[in-house]
């Protein structure tokens, strides 16, 4: 256990059976994460990106135990923290915070932005009402709001300002690690950049780790340290962001970086498209999960799953194609 | 706009931050505006709001105890299931005419029959009888010369009467003469004895007794001085004379007397009470009381003046015992045992006649051209009348109601109360306005407490099987499938007929058959709400189930909660009248509406208002329930929270 | 790939295929009146893909509808003028439109499995719409729904035809909503977020869809986003919507290249842009604007850090009008009107 890895994810599998008949047997299993290996280093930003039904959402909320894994282990500053009785892992959670996608439906209706935001500080033991007041402010006036703030109900601000209020209730309890589970996804663009640049300043100034889930890369090369791409409940590949962002080798980077569409008109690229849908978790293909749409794909993808190897530079890919060169500058495809 | 210095960010920060410059506005806040904008809810509120009031104030809103039987109190005139009386709309108040109806020509006299069902006046040679109810005139029955004086049979089957020469006997209902008798000699009075059989013939000194089947004269009584009064006593045993300074009483089979009371001057008066226990004789300045039974002298009253027309006051039941007298334009009262006086009635004018209603409420006094009611207990004027002719004939009714009243060719009844009924009065002589009032209460009770009971149960239970799930939630459904299987009503019936009937358990079992629906509601609430993201961020900071429970997902699943509660109060106030209405629920004489629909629900036609009113209410109350929760359900409606 | 009878008009004018002038949209409602469309120009040529962005609530979709003229209550179109092929759209009768839509204007809309009946085959779908246009004049058969399938790029078309909309992913969905609408070649498609519910390959896919069928139809395409890649990509001329008006028009290359107004530069600058890591993303302050009872002048002057860098007073009370400050580069601003 390196000193640097605030999380250490080792073999993570999180799958959910499903039940029918009226015995209730289990009809089909769906592999939403399929064996995920991640270390999480301190004061860093972790982009997870994935399409749809790639498992990150479920990656975020494994580690943090608000989804029983099936398998495998996290290690949290060194303890595994699937071992621990739900009494040891309250203190814990304290340190290890989520910020939702939805803002409307992240926070309580019926209760004031007040008490939404201090409730952790009350599971949390401070008690004095006037301490609670204090830190809830200070929360506050961190993401850019107000006292008066306090006493409003959520149905009264704004989609970016509730994502704000989600922040400050993560932040109030003074986490060390952040789960954000696609925090600007249902933003406005013009509000997306304030979330953003809040985020980023908070983590400098507190000393955060964040673990960015998205499906937006350019949202997340603007703000991520490292970066890890999912498919179908595996991890694909592991990178530095410059790393990544101008040598990317899974074939699916590649094509999932090709995809998204640049707002600036003059970059002209030549499009890798991808035939067909994504496999349904429930039948992922044997081998390597890609090999279905894979351009590449060669006689030994459909049999035997790919193992993740360090092609130098700390850059993680886990492809039979690709082998570590350590002094070679792929052009991307 | 001059530049302040500042940086243009911070400039437009500061307008980003008053997004919000109305007060903070919760959402129970939001839902209530959205239902005051609906204008059925805003009825249905009103209603509640008056129903609440009128519950509230209940003791003060109501005429009468609405336990307390009219006839107890004693309300005088009230009948069972007497239509509503509200004197605005036409009712008459006292002072009013109940009979209104002219003969052909002056009346000698008037009566009540014995039901008080028939009037009769006498003008010379003819009888006019009218039907009360209707006032109809029936009949006229014709003698060939002036009737001196008629009595009415117990049974209202026959009349007699008296001319000069003859006794005749009318038989009413075929309207014709039933036989003539001889007048055995100067006969003015005839009087029916208390079971129609016998009847007596008086001249000035002579009494004749005599017998129905034969038809004769069975004896005779021979006087020394001239008759003041002759009367029969009430189970017919005893004939009563008083003539001179003498009052005797004769056996009527023997026809001797059995005993004879001595006065010291001439006797004015003398009279039986009800039930013939005593004897009140006027004489000189006195005024005797004397037991019936024993015949002895029970009290002797002085007065300063000479004292006439002794009558009684009395309701046993309430141990009233009263006996009256007049002296020229007073009126007297004195407690019979005590000899205590107790009113003086200043008339005005000589009176005639003084006369106690039959509960011993009211009294009037009677002279040639007045007539004054006066209030029993306290001595108060109600109402006097003044005619123009001459008063010949006044009599209360046997329920005290009203006063027959002749004068010229006229005859009237005189309504003595002033009660207004607003809804009437039911079966067992009851305010049904008060009931209908009280009954609010119970109603609003009844829908309240089975409703909440219900729902404490129901939400509990579906709360924790919807949030635990598993087999707990498995267990919990699918007892409340089971009980949602029984059609309400059978299960409440079947509860109440383990636990006995009343409304408490009626309660009871109303509140068991709705638990299912509300456990089925909160559970999907809190089935749906336990996936939002702002209970997974509670889970995430750690707060404990429990609380998570109660303070984020139950205040977030309540809303179809309250419109099925809101809603589920009008069926509970529905069923408990149904429970009632059955006889299972609340029992007489509780004024609970439903029970007050059961108990008169045979009279639909002959006394509506008992079946109307508490309809009518039970439908207003459960009306005001479901406007309220549709109102509700619409101003609780998702989209109310973006 | 079936061959319609094109519905062209011989193109000796040029004149353009929709021509909107100045649609102003209303809502009615008990709070106030929204002003949701408020004074929107905007023309589509043949063959040309203009697309329509701006943020929530800045009535892009508004517009689409009110061409279609689906407008309900408590919305009306207020003003303005719809011409479509020379013809005022808002002049036309009910049975006209109803003749036009799904025929001349097609839609397709951001929720395919929303817009598709889950009770039905989706060959029955498509089947349907062909015979509601065409079938007077033809008999239509189970293999016009194949062929429609094949042409929007559906593998296995002929398995497909029977699948019902719940059996198809999101991407497969959205392409039967683009065969629907293109099954009776209109000449004008309206596409309100094609792409917005689908994931990244998939929405590669089926851009790639519109801009081949444009290229065989010569179809004239409003595509409306709030994803500035999109238009930067797809689009050959965008206009810029805020909180229910047009603010700026140009040429896509124009545009990102110079944008005018101080909206469209803090969007573009607001956006990350792949490749382009900056150390700190612009902020536009401020929210978007309620649009019940808008304060007067320009909608965006709240939000507006130009209005004063240059210190302009015009913006809060008068609104600016639509100007065309560099060849056809249109822009509603004061900095570009000149006091007068």
């Amino acid at each position: 256990m390196t000193e640097e890895n605030l999380l250490e994810i080792r073999d993570l599998k999180v799958h959910f059976e499903i039940k029918s008949g009226i015995l209730k047997r289990t009809a089909g299993v769906v592999k939403a994460v399929d064996g995920v290996d991640l270390d999480i280093r301190r004061g860093e930003i972790l982009g997870l990106v994935g399409e749809s039904g790639c498992g990150k959402t479920t990656v975020g909320r494994a580690i943090l135990r608000l989804v029983e894994a099936t398998s495998g282990s996290v290690k949290f500053k060194g303890r595994d923290i699937f071992k621990l009785s739900s009494t040891e892992m309250k203190p814990l959670r304290r340190e290890m915070q989520l910020v939702f996608q939805d803002p409307y439906s992240s926070l309580d209706p019926r209760s004031k932005v007040g008490d939404i935001v201090g409730e952790g500080l009350r599971v949390h033991g401070v008690t004095d009402r006037k301490e609670r007041y204090r830190r809830v402010l200070e929360a506050l006036e961190m993401v850019g709001l107000q006292e008066p703030h306090m006493r409003r109900f959520p149905h009264e601000f704004s989609g970016g300002q509730r994502q704000r209020i989600g922040i400050a209730r993560a932040l109030v309890v003074k986490p060390s690690f952040i789960v954000c589970d696609e925090p600007v996804s249902a933003l406005d663009v013009s509000i997306q950049s304030q979330v953003l640049n809040l985020l980023k300043d908070l983590q400098q100034e507190l000393d955060l780790t964040l673990l960015f889930i998205a499906h937006d890369m350019s949202v997340v090369e603007h703000l991520c340290n490292r970066v890890a791409v999912m498919y179908l409940g595996k991890i694909v590949e592991v990178a530095e962001r410059e790393e990544l962002f101008g040598n990317p080798q899974h074939p699916y980077t590649q094509a999932l970086m090709s995809a998204i569409p640049i707002a600036d008109p003059k970059v002209k690229r030549e499009r890798i498209i991808l035939p067909g849908d994504p496999p349904s978790p429930l039948r992922p293909p044997p081998g390597c999960r890609f090999h279905t749409r894979c351009p590449e794909a060669i006689d030994i993808c459909s049999q035997e799953i790919p193992q993740q190897i360090d092609l130098g530079r700390q850059h993680l890919c886990a492809c039979h194609l690709r082998q570590p060169e350590p002094d070679a500058i792929q052009q991307p495809a | 706009m001059e530049s302040t210095g500042q940086s243009p960010e911070v400039q437009l920060a500061a307008a980003d931050a008053t997004v919000i410059t109305r007060p903070p506005k919760s959402l129970w806040r939001e839902t209530l505006e959205r239902l005051l904008r609906k204008p059925s809810a805003v009825v249905g509120l009103v209603i509640l709001g008056t129903l609440l009031f009128i519950a509230i104030f209940a003791p003060v809103l109501a005429t009468h105890d609405p336990l307390q039987v009219l006839l107890d109190v004693p309300e005088e005139g009230v009948g069972k299931r007497d239509k509503p009386c509200i004197h605005l709309f036409g009712c008459p108040g006292a002072g009013d005419s109940l009979f209104d109806a002219t003969a052909a020509s002056d009346i000698q006299m008037a009566a009540l029959s014995a039901t008080n069902s028939l009037i009769s006046a006498t003008s010379d040679n003819t009888i006019t009888i009218w039907n009360r109810g209707s006032g109809k005139k029936l009949m006229d029955l014709q003698a060939d010369q002036p009737i001196f004086a008629i009595n009415w049979s117990p049974n209202d089957q026959k009349i007699l009467g008296i001319t000069e020469d003859e006794v005749i006997v009318w038989d009413v209902n075929r309207r014709q003469v039933d036989r003539t008798l001889e007048n055995p000699g100067e006969a003015t009075q005839v009087k029916w004895n208390a079971d129609g059989t016998r009847f007596l013939t008086a001249s000035d000194r002579r009494v004749d007794l005599w017998d129905t089947l034969s038809w004769g004269v069975v004896s005779t009584i021979e006087l020394e001085s001239d008759l003041t009064e002759v009367a029969w006593n009430s189970n017919g045993t005893l004939v009563m004379t008083a003539a001179g300074r003498q009052v005797q009483l004769w056996n009527v089979f023997t026809g001797t007397a059995v005993t004879t009371l001595e006065h010291e001057n001439p006797v004015t008066s003398a009279r039986f009470n009800r039930g013939s226990t005593r004897i009140v004789t006027t004489a000189g300045t006195t005024l005797h009381v004397w037991n019936a039974a024993s015949f002895a002298e029970e009290r002797v009253i002085e007065y300063d003046q000479p004292l006439d027309n002794g009558a009684w006051s009395e309701d046993l039941s309430r141990g009233v015992e009263r006996v009256m007298a007049t002296s020229g334009n007073t009126g007297l009262m004195w407690n019979t045992r005590s000899g205590e006086l107790l009113q003086e009635f200043d008339h005005g004018a000589p009176i005639e006649q003084i006369a106690s209603s039959p509960l011993a409420t009211r009294i009037f006094t009677k002279s040639e051209q007045l007539l004054r009611v006066w209030d029993a207990t306290n001595g108060e004027h109600i109402l006097s009348q003044e005619t123009d002719g001459v008063l010949t004939s006044t009599a209360w009714q046997t329920n005290g109601g009203g006063i027959l009243v002749a004068d010229g060719d006229a005859v009237n009844i005189l309504k003595t109360s002033d009660r207004q009924y607003i809804m009437g009065v039911d079966g067992n002589v009851r305010d049904q306005f008060s009931r209908v009032i009280y009954g609010t209460r119970l109603s609003l009770l009844v829908g309240l407490t089975t409703v909440t009971l219900a729902v404490i149960v129901g939400t509990i239970s579906g709360a924790i099987a919807g949030f635990l799930g598993g087999w707990v939630d498995n267990v919990i459904m699918r007892i409340m499938d089971v009980m949602l299987a029984f059609p309400s009503l059978i299960l409440a019936i079947a509860v109440v007929t383990v636990l006995g009937p009343g409304l408490i358990n009626a309660l009871t079992a109303i509140s068991i058959v709705f638990i299912p629906a509300y456990a089925r509601v909160a559970r999907s609430g809190v089935l749906s709400v336990k996936e939002e993201d702002f209970v997974t961020a509670d889970r995430a900071l750690g707060v404990s189930q429990v609380r998570i429970l109660f303070r984020r997902v139950l205040p977030n699943a309540m809303a179809p909660l309250i419109v099925q509660a809101t809603l589920g109060i009008g069926t509970a106030i529905l069923d408990a009248a149904a429970l009632s209405f059955l006889g299972l629920g609340a029992q007489p004489p509780t004024p609970e509406w439903g029970a007050m629909l059961g108990a008169e629900r045979n009279q639909v036609f002959t006394a509506p208002h008992l079946v109307f009113y508490p309809g009518i209410a039970i439908m207003i109350t459960v009306l005001a329930f479901n406007l309220l929760g549709d109102g509700l359900r619409d101003a609780l409606d998702p989209r109310l929270d973006r | 790939m079936i061959k319609h009878q094109h519905n062209f008009q011989p193109s000796t004018n040029s004149q353009p295929l929709l021509e909107i002038n100045d649609l102003r949209t209303y809502f009615f409602t008990r709070d106030g009146t929204v002003k949701a469309v408020d004074g929107v120009s905007l023309t589509v040529e043949r063959g040309q893909i203009h697309g329509l962005v701006g943020e929530s609530g800045c009535g892009k979709s508004m517009t689409a509808m009110s061409i279609l003229r689906l407008v309900d209550k408590p919305g009306r179109i207020v003003s303005g003028e719809i011409l479509f092929k020379g013809e005022d759209l808002l002049k036309r009768t009910r049975n006209e439109m109803t003749a036009i839509r799904g025929k001349q204007i097609s839609v397709i809309f951001q929720e395919p499995k929303s817009s598709l009946n889950p009770v039905l085959r989706v060959g029955t779908q498509l089947l349907e719409v062909l015979k509601i246009h065409e079938g007077k004049q033809r008999t239509i058969k189970r293999k016009d729904a194949v062929e429609q399938l094949r042409s929007v790029g559906i593998p296995d078309p002929d398995r497909r035809v029977e699948n019902y909309p719940h059996e198809m992913s999101g991407g497969m969905a959205q392409r039967v909503m683009i065969a629907m609408g293109m099954a009776c070649a209109p000449d004008l498609l309206i596409a309100d977020e094609p792409t917005t519910a689908l994931d990244v390959t998939i929405q590669a896919q089926v851009l790639d869809l519109i801009r081949k069928l444009r290229d065989e139809h010569e179809m004239g395409v409003i595509l409306i986003t709030h994803d500035m890649g999109i238009v930067a990509e797809m689009a050959d001329i965008v206009t810029v919507m805020y909180a229910g008006t047009a603010v700026e028009e140009a040429p896509t290359v124009e545009l990102f290249e110079t944008p005018l107004h101080p909206y469209t530069q803090g969007l573009i600058a607001s956006i990350p842009v792949m490749g382009q890591v900056k150390e700190r993303l612009e902020v536009i302050p401020g929210n978007v604007p309620n649009l019940i009872d808008m304060p007067p002048g320009c909608r965006f002057a709240p939000r507006c850090k130009a209005r004063i860098e240059h210190g302009l007073t015009r913006c809060e009370v008068e609104e600016p009008h639509m100007i065309e400050a560099k060849p056809n580069h249109f822009v509603r601003c004061w900095l570009y009107e000149g006091e007068s």
